[in-house]
């Protein structure tokens, strides 16, 4: 064999052997792409969970397929798995998606078919129906009306201790946890949305059993309380727990079958571990405000049963040693929430930062108080006040005042430093942190936003009659000061009045039929009022005197005329004892009240 | 007579509403949230605490108190622009009080602001007086000087004072009230416009943010603003400095202007 054809034999190896691997990776390629579905059982029980698997042949590099909801079947994705065979040159390849199917109620449930879009072309499931039955339950004889669910074997509810509960006011409340036909490895304790209430902590009370409509359940209690701080309906809840059930995976079971079931009673049964959250009913209730009568002052807030202690020691000390008091409350409310009453500052004693503790029902004060000088005789008396639902009323705790005695301190007494060495020693000095102050424990003044005192209906209704009030002395001031010191002013003011009089005079005097006493009076009337009007002087009060008066005022003529007459006639009955009968007297009357009336409205 | 009475009815009605107030919260339920939010802050939890603070203010009531405690659950927060803002707030309503001005004294400090508080003579001084009083007490102050001023003059008219001893105090109150109206007036406009930085931000010269820095707002840092176009503000800073800023980094001292 010479070189060459060594060197065709060479490429004829090379040429089959990469033609083979072609072909081979034709096959591979010219393999049918399959898809199938299938589950583990089309049958189950409730509280076991059912394994469903969509498997792709052909294809590897697929992307897990989404599945539509199911109604009555929660869904879990698995993971996938790979598969590559090869058998007499045959080889296969596949990719399996696992998904884990948890019934929730009793019934037929179809899971639909399933679309693949594998390089662009979509490939379909088959659908396919799994029927869940209820499990059979021990002493249940109580034939189910409806098809049971997930929701009858696992369940939480909510409870309150009354309806109506007062503002802060201390509200147990009590939840539930119900299961049955199934395993519960673990819970965690219930929570509850605290908006609008202040909540305590559940704790767990233990488990007991309870038969529900024939039912044997397993039962958590958990207790707890809340503080509702705000009036109205409330809504509490719904209240959540997170509990870990164990469910039986259906079709699952050991490989030894019968004989496994015999022997250890399913306990190689395959298990799976799933996270439930339950929700209970919301719970409603009212919550009432406190009520405005008999609200004493001082009256902080605190809603239920309590008593209250001071102690006081020692109660003998000498001048600027400390007293420590001592204030316990015990109660069944918000103790958290609970301002505990103080000593009120004043000039008696220096108050220093009280301490304050609280554990389960019991909050305590201790306060360190120094009396100022020896005439402090006693701690004034301090009162609690709060509100107690069973009596629906205030009640006000007084303790003391607590007598003390302190002795003043001799003047040789003083102050000793004790320990004092000859030599100074160096003073190191104290390293002090820096904060900001606490916070205050008193709101003071809670006022509307915005309303300032100007934009208040109330100020100005203080300012506007105090106002008119001082306008109303001053014009009265201006009115007297006047009348005294401006004569002519005086007498125009005062003539109306005496007018009045003249007239009054004047009508009684007809009434009796005194004809003299009549015009007497209406002379007498006319005199003064002009007299007062024109400021002049009785005897200067004549007709020609008042006519000139008249006339520059641009007086009726008639007024003038009337005027004129009664004179006249004045002084035919004064001097000439003229007989005037009665009719005559009322014109005259009514002629002269006329002219006053008229000289009142048009003299200025 | 008929109208004479349903107007007397009216008034009574207004003037009891007007002093009654109609906030949303009621007395009770605000002093219910502040002792429970009280518990909270002494317990840790700064977060429930302000939210109950703001609960109440959201209610529409307010006090001193109530932005003060607010204030010291934003410190505790780490919270220097809420703060200061807060304790601004508290200002206007106890502006004499310690703790407070100890506080604030010691916040601006912290954050590097206590120089804009010590401004020279005489802009320091009027403002440490204007300061001195809530817009309430000047409004009291200054009708009370009225009152006086009145009463001062019916009472020299009615035992004939010398009129130059009238007339020398009722001038002499006469220039207290001007004064107290001026220094009302400044401080109505210096609080309508007062802002703190709630959050870092620039002041630029321009209300652009591509344009050029003028300078830094940093947290806590106040300012007054001169105008206002859609989300930029027109700001003056405590040294004359003017710029925009944008208005999600600040926020109004006076809250309702807000």
């Amino acid at each position: 064999m010479n070189g060459v054809m060594v060197e065709k034999l060479i490429q004829l190896t090379y040429v089959y052997f990469f033609g083979a691997l072609v072909l081979l990776s034709a096959s591979a390629f010219a393999q049918d792409v399959q898809i199938e579905a299938r589950v583990s059982a089309d049958k189950t029980v409730l509280g076991s969970t059912i394994n469903f698997s969509i498997t792709v042949h052909g294809r590897q590099d697929v992307a897990p397929p989404s599945l539509p909801p199911m109604t009555g079947l929660d869904v879990q994705y698995l993971g996938p798995a790979t598969r590559f065979t090869m058998v007499n040159g045959q080889t296969s390849s596949s990719k399996t998606f696992n998904y884990s199917l948890l019934p929730r109620q009793e019934g037929t449930f179809q899971i639909p078919s399933i679309e693949v879009n594998i390089l662009g072309q979509v490939y379909r499931t088959q659908p396919i129906s799994i029927e869940v039955t209820a499990a059979s339950n021990a002493g249940n004889t109580v034939a189910q009306s409806r098809p049971a669910s997930l929701k009858d074997k696992m369940y939480i509810i909510l409870k309150t201790s009354k309806q109506d509960v007062y503002l802060n006011e201390r509200l147990p409340i009590k939840a539930f946890l119900f299961w049955t036909g199934l395993d519960v490895e673990k819970c965690e304790n219930p929570k509850l949305d605290d908006v609008g209430f202040m909540t305590e902590d559940f704790t767990n009370q233990g488990w007991s059993q309870q038969i529900v409509n024939g039912v044997a359940y397993k039962v958590i209690e958990f207790d707890s309380a809340i503080y509702p701080m705000r009036t109205g309906t409330l809504t509490l809840g719904p209240i959540r727990i997170k509990c870990l059930g164990l469910f039986k995976v259906a079709g699952a079971g050991s490989s030894l079958g019968d004989w496994e079931d015999a022997f250890f009673g399913g306990m190689l049964d395959q298990r799976e571990r799933k996270l439930l959250t339950l929700e209970s009913q919301p719970v409603t209730f009212n919550v009432l405000p406190l009520p405005a009568e008999g609200k004493p002052a001082g009256f902080s807030g605190a809603v239920g049963t309590y008593d209250f202690n001071i102690s006081v020691s020692p109660l003998e000390v000498k001048e600027g040693d400390p007293i420590t008091l001592r204030m316990t409350i015990i109660g069944d409310g918000n103790l958290s929430a609970l301002t505990m009453p103080s000593l009120s500052a004043d000039d008696n004693f220096k108050l220093y930062e009280p301490q304050i503790y609280q554990k389960d029902n019991i909050k305590k004060l201790e306060q360190v108080i120094i009396p100022k000088s020896d005439q402090v005789t006693g701690v004034p008396e301090i009162r609690f006040s709060y509100f107690d639902p069973p009596l629906k009323q205030y009640r006000t705790i007084t303790r003391g005042p607590f007598p003390i005695k302190v002795t003043k301190l001799d003047k040789e007494q003083g102050l000793q430093v004790v320990g004092m060495d000859d030599e100074p020693k160096p003073i190191t000095p104290e390293v002090l942190g820096q904060d900001i102050v606490f916070i205050k424990t008193n709101p003071g003044e809670l006022q509307i936003i915005g309303q300032h005192v100007y934009k208040r209906m109330s100020f100005y209704l203080i300012i506007v009659p105090a106002v008119i009030m001082w306008l109303g002395v001053f014009v009265y001031y201006k009115r007297t000061h006047r009348i005294k010191t401006d004569i002519v002013y005086a007498r125009r003011l005062q003539a109306p009045r005496q007018a009045k009089r003249g007239l009054t005079r004047a009508r009684h005097s007809i009434a009796t039929g005194e004809k003299e006493e009549f015009y007497d009076a209406v002379f007498k009337t006319l005199q003064q009022y002009l007299g007062n009007k024109f400021h002049l002087s009785l005897g200067a009060v004549t007709f020609e005197t008042v006519r000139a008066k008249l006339r520059r005022n641009n007086m009726d003529t008639k007024i003038i005329d009337d005027l004129k007459l009664t004179f006249e006639e004045c002084d035919m009955v004064r001097y000439a004892s003229a007989n005037i009968s009665q009719e005559s007297m009322r014109a005259g009357y009514q002629r002269l009240a006329r002219i006053i009336d008229h000289l009142e409205r048009h003299l200025k | 007579m008929r109208y004479f009475r349903t107007i007397l009815i009216s008034s009574c009605v207004l003037f009891f509403s007007a002093a009654c107030g109609f906030g949303e919260i009621t007395p009770d339920e605000a002093l219910s949230k502040f002792a429970a939010a009280g518990t909270a802050y002494k317990e840790g939890k700064y977060e429930d605490a302000a939210k109950l603070y703001n609960d109440i203010l959201e209610g529409g009531r307010e006090s001193g108190a109530i932005y003060y405690n607010l204030g010291n659950v934003y410190y505790k927060m780490g919270n220097a622009g809420k703060t200061v803002l807060s304790y601004a707030r508290a200002g206007q309503l106890i502006p004499r009080d310690r703790d407070l001005n100890f506080n604030d004294r010691y916040v601006l400090s912290k954050i590097d602001r206590h120089r804009e508080e010590n401004r020279g003579f005489p802009e320091g001084m009027i403002n440490r007086h204007i300061q001195f009083y809530t817009r309430d007490e000047m409004v009291m102050i200054m009708t009370c000087l009225v009152f006086a001023m009145g009463i001062l003059f019916l009472l020299s008219l009615y035992f004939h004072w010398p009129r130059s001893v009238a007339r020398g105090m009722i001038v002499f109150l006469l220039f207290v009230f001007a004064a107290y109206a001026v220094g009302l007036a400044v401080k109505v406009q210096s609080e309508k416009g007062l802002a703190v930085a709630v959050a870092v931000g620039d002041a630029y010269f321009e209300p652009r943010e591509d344009s050029t820095v003028h300078f830094k707002l940093p947290e806590g840092a106040k300012a007054t603003i001169l105008k206002s176009e859609g989300s930029w503000l027109k700001i003056r800073r405590w040294d004359g400095k003017v710029g925009w800023a944008l208005r999600k980094n600040l926020s109004l001292v006076s809250k309702n202007l807000q």
